[in-house]
């Protein structure tokens, strides 16, 4: 066994921290209601949205855990960079692997050089966790595609300059009729609303409805019925998705956890330091046990995946536990800083309503648990309710 | 509840009808204003809800602990902003008669009608919950204190007219040297200025800083060095009134987390038939049972003049945690809906976090309780 990073993602970390302390540290935004241009541009000119991309499209040779590494340390500054990296990386390698050339021609350089954003768009009103009942339909016609529908929420939807989208080209079929394209947010016929939600600011959600929007068919990701796999495989309920979102967690956790440990030696109660209450340093040891056994379970499963081997357990693992022990952590240290926590005279609050997304973000838990119990347990463990709708 | 009077189950749905005809609506609007809503402090007035204590000497309409935490729970289920105003009239009630005989008319006069409001000032930027490490300090000249220090995260302070504070008279005594003191925001050499809070908004919660502020004597409440005692035998009581109107946050958002399971459809199937749902609900349902519970039998002991301060303090931490723990985790089972501004509750999360703070913290709390439990010997040192 060997628990270190390699000497190429070792230099990748000092880098990423040399650009979070020296650029995040300058700029607050985490109230904002957009990610500033000018970090999405210098991140992409440092190679930060470009590894496993091929080299032509401004790509970089790297592992998963280096791709991993860049989401943590981004989110120890700012949760809602450290989302977009990982969003990013999705749209990017998705588009990589199963775009047309043309495709990728007009958009991926861009995407990798930070110069333009792309959002992931899954989620419609009335279905949340259940993909396989989306209704917005792609009607094929010659060489284009007719899209119409209602998708909501979309992450980075209002700044976007475009959509990686699920659409359906079967309704005949449930998962089978699911089909992925590349959206352009401009065009005519797409409507965006934004939608406030209680954290995660610069993320910008907002619902898009698109009424007959026409798209060339070379903008379908994949072939017809693709779509189903694609977002399994690297979209919102990928294995991927789940482990990164857990160390983006954990990454908040861990800046929540500097802040209570630097209070509990300066704040004085009762004529000593806090950090002398037992109840006070238990709750930061608690806190770095979870962390610290958190970051192992997120590593191990990228780990697995860059040796090619199945990690859906450990990622459902890391998808549903990693959030809430975060939330807890940064509760807690919330709690320890007392009322001063609660205000916006520090990040803590901000972190905490954060985090909750997280807490959603991979899928609700009893999905994530479903998934290990089937794993640990077997197919008899899949409830009678899901077995039904599962089949096609 | 099982317990409660013949007159207690009365009130308790007089004021359910009240709060759903009179504070329903525009109770959304009214939580995002930067402070408590002086038409819906009226309607409180109207009802007369804002003479609140069990003394007939003070009051026309006397009530009960029980009563009052009843109205709490109950108020708080819609209009959590109303909660400030609620918890600092009970309290100055409670000083009622240790207030000099020209400022309790006056109060006696305008408390009911909802024209003073009033606020709390106890911590301070190096002293929470340790009151006895007070800085503030009140020097007497002749017939007037003057009073120097800094007080913060005073909840209502951005709106009080009248601020009710401790202040040290004697700086070698500890707690016996703290004297409380009734200062009207409008007197010279008052400041103050906001806390941006992620919740709880319209209780305007403020930093005050006193700079020469000058007092009449008569503004003195008790005597000198008694500041301290009274002002920890009144957190007894608003100790469990912060538990329950978390639990009411907890309850409105179970009630709407039942309704929603229900028509919600995942796989085909209602959520509610999951039990990654339903035990979910069941378990929060338990906890907040067994809180509200805790809350009640304190508020009980109260009135029946029995010892509760162990009582109120596991009220004040196990509440607020459990009714936290219960939002959370109807937020979570709303999903992107419970993240979102459009649905109540997410800012029902925000307010109740509050709760876990405001009035001592979990760790104070359960100093408390180990000292009760343990006795002086063997409990926590401080």
């Amino acid at each position: 066994m060997e628990f270190k990073f390699s000497k190429q993602e070792e230099l990748w970390q000092w880098a990423i921290r040399e650009f979070a302390e020296g650029e995040l540290s300058k700029q607050e935004f985490m109230t904002l209601d957009h990610m500033p241009a000018d970090i999405l541009k210098k991140m992409g000119e440092l190679g930060f949205f470009s590894v496993k991309v091929p080299k032509e499209y401004g790509g970089n040779p790297g592992t998963w855990v280096m791709v991993a590494m860049l989401a943590e340390e981004i989110a120890k500054m700012n949760t809602s960079l450290a989302y977009r990296t990982l969003v990013s990386y999705e749209i990017n390698l998705l588009l990589a692997e199963h775009g047309t050339d043309e495709a990728k021609e007009e958009w991926l350089r861009s995407l990798v050089n930070g110069s333009k954003q792309g959002c992931l768009s899954v989620s419609e009103p009335d279905f949340g966790v259940d993909v396989s009942a989306n209704k917005t339909e792609a009607i094929r016609e010659e060489d284009s595609y007719f899209i119409r529908g209602e998708k909501s929420p979309v992450s980075f939807g209002m700044q976007a300059e475009v959509a990686l989208l699920f659409a359906r080209t079967n309704s005949e079929k449930r998962t089978a009729g699911l089909t992925a394209f590349l959206v352009p947010l401009g065009l005519s016929g797409i409507t965006r609303s934004s939608i406030k939600n209680m954290g995660l600011f610069p993320v910008a959600p907002s619902s898009l409805t698109m009424d007959q929007v026409c798209i060339p068919a070379k903008y379908r990701i994949g072939d017809e019925g693709e779509g189903f796999h694609l977002h399994t495989h690297m979209g919102f309920s990928s294995d991927f998705h789940r482990i990164m979102s857990g160390l983006i967690s954990l990454g908040a956790a861990q800046a929540a956890m500097r802040l209570a440990i630097a209070y509990s030696k300066q704040r004085v109660a009762f004529g000593r330091p806090i950090a002398k209450f037992e109840a006070i340093s238990e709750k930061i040891a608690e806190g770095a046990t979870l962390i610290e056994a958190g970051r192992w379970l997120c590593y191990r499963a990228l780990w697995l995946r860059d040796q090619g081997q199945p990690n859906a357990k450990e990622a459902a693992m890391c998808g549903w536990w990693c959030p809430k022990v975060a939330f807890q952590v940064i509760e807690h240290a919330l709690l320890i800083h007392g009322h001063t926590g609660y205000s916006d005279d520090l990040p803590l609050q901000q972190m905490l309503r954060d985090i909750v997304a997280f807490e959603m973000i991979a899928g609700t838990e009893g999905i994530l648990k479903q998934t290990i119990a089937q794993k640990v347990i077997g197919n008899i463990a899949v409830p009678d309710v899901m077995t039904d709708s599962i089949k096609d | 509840m099982v317990y409660f009077t013949e007159a207690q189950r009365e009130f308790c749905s007089w004021v359910r009808e009240f709060v759903v005809r009179e504070l329903t609506s525009g109770a959304k609007e009214r939580a995002k204003l930067e402070y408590v809503s002086p038409e819906a402090i009226k309607k409180l007035a109207d009802a007369r809800l804002l003479e609140l204590t069990p003394s007939a000497r003070f009051s026309s309409k006397p009530k009960d602990f029980v009563t009052i935490g009843i109205l709490v729970e109950e108020i708080c289920k819609v209009d959590f902003s109303l909660m400030i105003v609620l918890l600092s009239q009970v309290l100055v009630y409670l000083m009622m008669e240790w207030i000099s005989d020209e400022l309790r008319e006056e109060l006696l006069r305008a408390l009911p009608l909802g024209e003073r409001f009033i606020c709390f000032a106890n911590t301070e930027p190096d002293c929470g919950s340790d009151a006895t490490a007070i800085r503030t300090r009140a020097e007497r000249n002749g017939d007037f204190y003057t009073l120097h220090g800094e007080k913060t995260s005073i909840s209502g302070g951005m709106q009080a007219d009248i601020l009710i504070l401790t202040a040290k008279t004697d700086p070698e005594l500890g707690a016996r040297g703290v004297s409380l003191f009734y200062v009207p925001m409008d007197s010279l050499g008052i400041s103050r200025s906001r806390f941006k809070d992620m919740g709880s908004i319209p209780a305007g919660r403020a930093s005050i800083s006193l700079n020469g502020v000058r007092v009449p004597v008569r503004f003195r409440i008790g005597e000198e060095g008694e500041g301290f005692s009274k002002v920890m035998r009144t957190f007894d009581f608003s100790r469990v009134l912060v538990g329950l109107s978390a639990i009411g946050l907890a309850e409105a958002s179970l009630a709407e987390a039942v309704e929603y399971v229900k028509q919600r459809d995942a796989f085909g199937v209602s959520l509610s038939k999951f039990e990654g749902v339903s035990f979910k609900l069941a378990e929060d349902a338990t906890y907040l049972e067994a809180s509200r519970l805790l809350c009640y039998e304190a508020l009980k002991l109260r009135d029946e003049g029995l010892p509760h301060s162990k009582e109120a303090a596991m009220a004040k931490w196990f509440a607020p945690k459990c009714a936290v723990q219960t939002i959370h985790d109807i937020l979570l089972l709303f999903g992107h809906r419970g993240y979102s501004e459009a649905y109540p509750i997410e800012r029902r999360w925000r307010d109740a976090f509050s709760t876990q703070i405001g009035d001592g913290t979990a760790e104070i709390m359960k100093l408390i309780i180990a000292r009760d439990i343990l006795g002086g010997k063997f409990g926590p040192t401080m």
